[in-house]
């Protein structure tokens, strides 16, 4: 049953986990090697650092086709608290400045790996092929560019470089060395690699495949500056398996450890999902290289299907199923199964049921996706747009930044020993991570077989936790003699915010369960703790609301658990209503919707039902699996 | 029978100078003659690169509203130069000139084009649409 606690009680959780260190369980075990200590701040228990995985900057075509100039160094320096200028430019100056009042623990700069030779070789005089056509084009109408660009390359099921690449496109693949040195060089100018380990960084790029329009689009993430000589691009590689073989073939080289992290399933048509695990070692490589899933960024929420009889699902969904439809209403269609995150982990348990194996065992981390260059800029107040394909003839100043549709975007939450690459690489790869849709909330989530029913009021929360079970990402097996029913320990902090941002208070906690019976997915969502009823937001003012609690805990047992059912278990923590950037730019010019000499031309979104005003700002932690215990 | 390079000549500065809306994806404010560029380098790459991708389409969207646009134009310049003559009668050339010097003076001076596709800022003015 829910238990409330004091804000203090996350406090003496954290006061504890320092002075009394344990070794998780999941090190013990050996399930991955705890990392070296290396930071001074290490924390053997644990702490939350907070980052940006997908990042992009003026070395992306499509970001450079609207006007972006920051380059990756830019994006690292504004990621750890610098002011950054935003187009549109005028005389060389930026017209718009954003900075990060919190700096960014961790952070990648994932330019395009498409087009990334061409753009250099359009941009550098001198070059072969700089004169040509298409380069004279993306100079003079970089938009018009991308449109061409775009649709015979990154949407094409069969993509073909432009002639000016020379024979086999060789030019532009050998062109592509300068600026993926380029982002090298910015990850390794910004990570800290000092004891206070400040910042961490990591060399990275996104493969943007989208046959059909459909995305199939992963961000490649190396451990380390061990990377290949180039990067792969949908253009080399049109699927996720010829991906995945350069990638290894190409780390076998270069010594290079590597994860890809697929994102907007809610725009895939199911296609990032239909990858062949027909064998126990697809699905074993599947497992192991996509250990990861972006559930949440600036173009929509993908945890679940807006509409379904769960409400809160109804937050930040597209209202389109591919880019190619948002600027024809007429044309817009739901998404095709598997394009929702609980579609695709349900998917999971029916072949894990087939193969012995689960494929789609997958933690879930949130991003910005940026194309401003501007990493873990998600704060509802000021949104300065994504930066492509949203809505171009908004960014003069002051008006409305982007799309409608899209959204400030989310981080990724990491619980890791120190802020190190190291430690950051092994919380990915044992996904001990979780999403947010902006706010940092601290979320903690254990599961176990014999933990005790007032685990929420022990100080030691965290150590309890480790020691009886298994945090967020893990997977649990009855121990012998163990208790029938398991058990979930789920605790949250508010986001405390900034004294120009503050936080917004806690509304409940969830726990969504997924689970196979008889062949057939089932779901459940149960709230486990809630705060007061009350909802004090005013949409005109957009003030923070008072309701609510600063901290939330729960521990709750399944009693309908049936170890012969393959289950997984993941919370959902959910923040009281508070303004979305939308509301926020209607509260700031006084829009009243009964005056109409109070709308403004552009605002009339304000008035509009079908464009949410007011948002449910969430954390959503990776699941935790109990597969059903196979003999042998 | 009346001259018609009045009416041309209107027909001809509104092509050049008129902000008409259009839709390419984006939507934009722009003179026809505009429109006939990004048409003529699309219809180029096509030669060169072949037609693959959005160009066909991206040319068959630019003609259809380049034809429309002109012949609504060329309407356009014929009822005005009509009223003109009901005016100024004999001095309609002179008139005609002095419309012509004030759309070009407006579009020079004045960004009243919205551009989303070319570089260096949305509003623009004509020599910034040409620059």
């Amino acid at each position: 049953m829910a238990v409330l606690l004091a804000t203090g009680l996350w406090f003496a959780h954290a006061a504890s986990a320092v002075a009394e260190p344990a070794t998780p369980r999941a090190a013990a075990n050996g399930e991955e090697n705890a990392p070296p200590h290396r930071c001074a701040s290490y924390t053997p228990t644990r702490r939350v650092l907070f980052g940006d995985l997908h990042v992009h900057t003026a070395l992306s075509f499509d970001a450079n086709s609207l006007g972006t100039r920051n380059l990756p160094a830019d994006a690292y320096r504004f990621a750890r608290g610098e002011e950054l200028g935003l187009q549109p430019y005028k005389d060389g100056k930026a017209l718009r400045h954003a900075r990060l009042e919190r700096p960014l623990d961790f952070a990648a700069v994932t330019d395009h790996s498409e087009l990334l030779g061409e753009l250099h070789i359009c941009h550098t005089p001198g070059e072969s092929g700089y004169s040509s056509l298409v380069c004279r084009i993306q100079r003079r109408w970089p938009l018009l560019a991308y449109i061409f660009v775009s649709s015979r390359m990154l949407n094409s099921e069969n993509p073909v470089r432009y002639s000016f690449c020379g024979s086999g496109g060789e030019l532009c693949r050998k062109a592509a060395s300068g600026p993926w040195q380029t982002i090298r060089d910015a990850a390794e100018e910004a990570y800290d690699r000092s004891d206070s380990c400040s910042f961490t960084s990591f060399v990275a790029y996104e493969w943007s495949g989208g046959p059909g329009g459909n995305m199939t689009h992963r961000n490649v993430i190396f451990a380390d500056e061990r990377v290949p000589e180039l990067p792969v691009s949908f253009i080399d590689e049109t699927t996720a398996e010829g991906l995945w073989n350069h990638l290894e073939n190409d780390c076998e080289k270069s010594g290079c450890r590597f994860l890809t992290i697929p994102h907007n399933t809610n725009l895939s048509n199911g296609m990032l999902f239909a990858t062949e695990t027909g064998t126990i070692e697809d699905a074993q490589r599947r497992r192991r290289l996509e250990p990861l899933l972006e559930v949440m960024q600036h173009k929509g929420d993908s945890e679940c299907r807006g509409g379904a009889p769960d409400e809160f699902c109804s937050f930040e969904k597209l209202p389109f199923s591919r880019m190619q439809e948002q600027p024809f209403h007429a044309s817009w269609k739901q998404p095709l199964a598997l394009s929702f995150a609980r579609e695709i982990l349900g998917e999971g348990l029916r072949r894990e049921s087939r193969l012995g194996l689960n494929p789609f065992r997958f933690g879930m981390i949130a991003a910005t996706d940026t194309h401003l260059g501007a990493a873990g800029d998600t704060d509802e107040r000021g949104y300065p747009g994504h930066g492509a394909g949203g809505d171009t003839t908004s960014l003069e100043v002051p008006s409305v930044p982007d799309s409608l549709w899209f959204n400030p975007g989310g981080l990724a939450g990491v619980w890791a020993e120190e802020n190190s690459r190291e430690a950051i690489w092994a919380a990915l790869g044992r996904r001990e991570v979780y999403s947010t849709s902006g706010p940092r909330i601290l979320v903690r989530y254990f599961a176990g077989f014999g933990y005790s029913k007032e685990i929420c009021r022990s100080k030691r929360f965290v150590e309890d936790g480790y020691a009886g079970g298994v945090p967020m990402g893990g997977e649990l097996h009855p121990a012998p003699g163990a208790a029938a029913q398991p058990t979930f320990a789920v605790s949250a902090l508010q986001d405390a915010g900034t004294a120009s941002s503050p936080g917004t208070p806690l509304d409940r906690i969830q726990i969504v369960k997924i689970w196979l019976s008889a062949g057939e997915v089932r779901q459940k969502v149960v709230d486990v703790a809630s705060s007061d009823a009350g909802n004090d937001l005013d949409p005109r003012t957009c003030e923070a609301p008072k309701s609510g609690s600063a901290s939330l805990c729960a521990s709750w047992t399944d009693e309908d658990y049936d170890p012969k059912q393959s289950a997984l278990y993941y919370a959902r923590v959910l923040e009281k209503p508070s303004c979305r950037w939308t509301g926020y730019l209607c509260a700031a010019v006084k829009v009243d919707c009964r005056k109409e000499s109070t709308i403004p031309g552009g605002f009339e979104f304000c008035c509009d039902q079908n464009i949410d005003k007011v948002t449910r700002e969430r954390a959503v932690t990776s699941p935790i699996w109990i597969p059903v215990e196979r003999a042998g | 029978m009346r001259s018609r390079l009045p009416t041309i000549l209107l027909w001809l500065t509104l092509v050049v100078c008129a902000p008409l809306p259009y839709v390419l994806v984006e939507v934009g404010r722009q003179p026809v003659a505009a429109l006939l560029q990004m048409l003529v380098v699309t219809l180029s790459l096509m030669a060169v690169e072949g037609s693959s991708g959005a160009l066909p389409l991206t040319s068959w969207i630019l003609g259809a509203q380049i034809v429309l646009q002109m012949l609504v134009l060329a309407l356009i310049a014929h009822l005005v130069v009509r009223l003109l003559r009901r005016f100024f009668a004999e001095r309609t050339a002179t008139a005609t000139w002095v419309v012509i010097a004030a759309i070009v003076g407006v579009a020079l001076l004045e960004p009243i084009y919205v551009t989303p596709f070319r570089t260096g800022g949305l509003h623009a003015t004509l020599a910034e649409v040409f620059e």
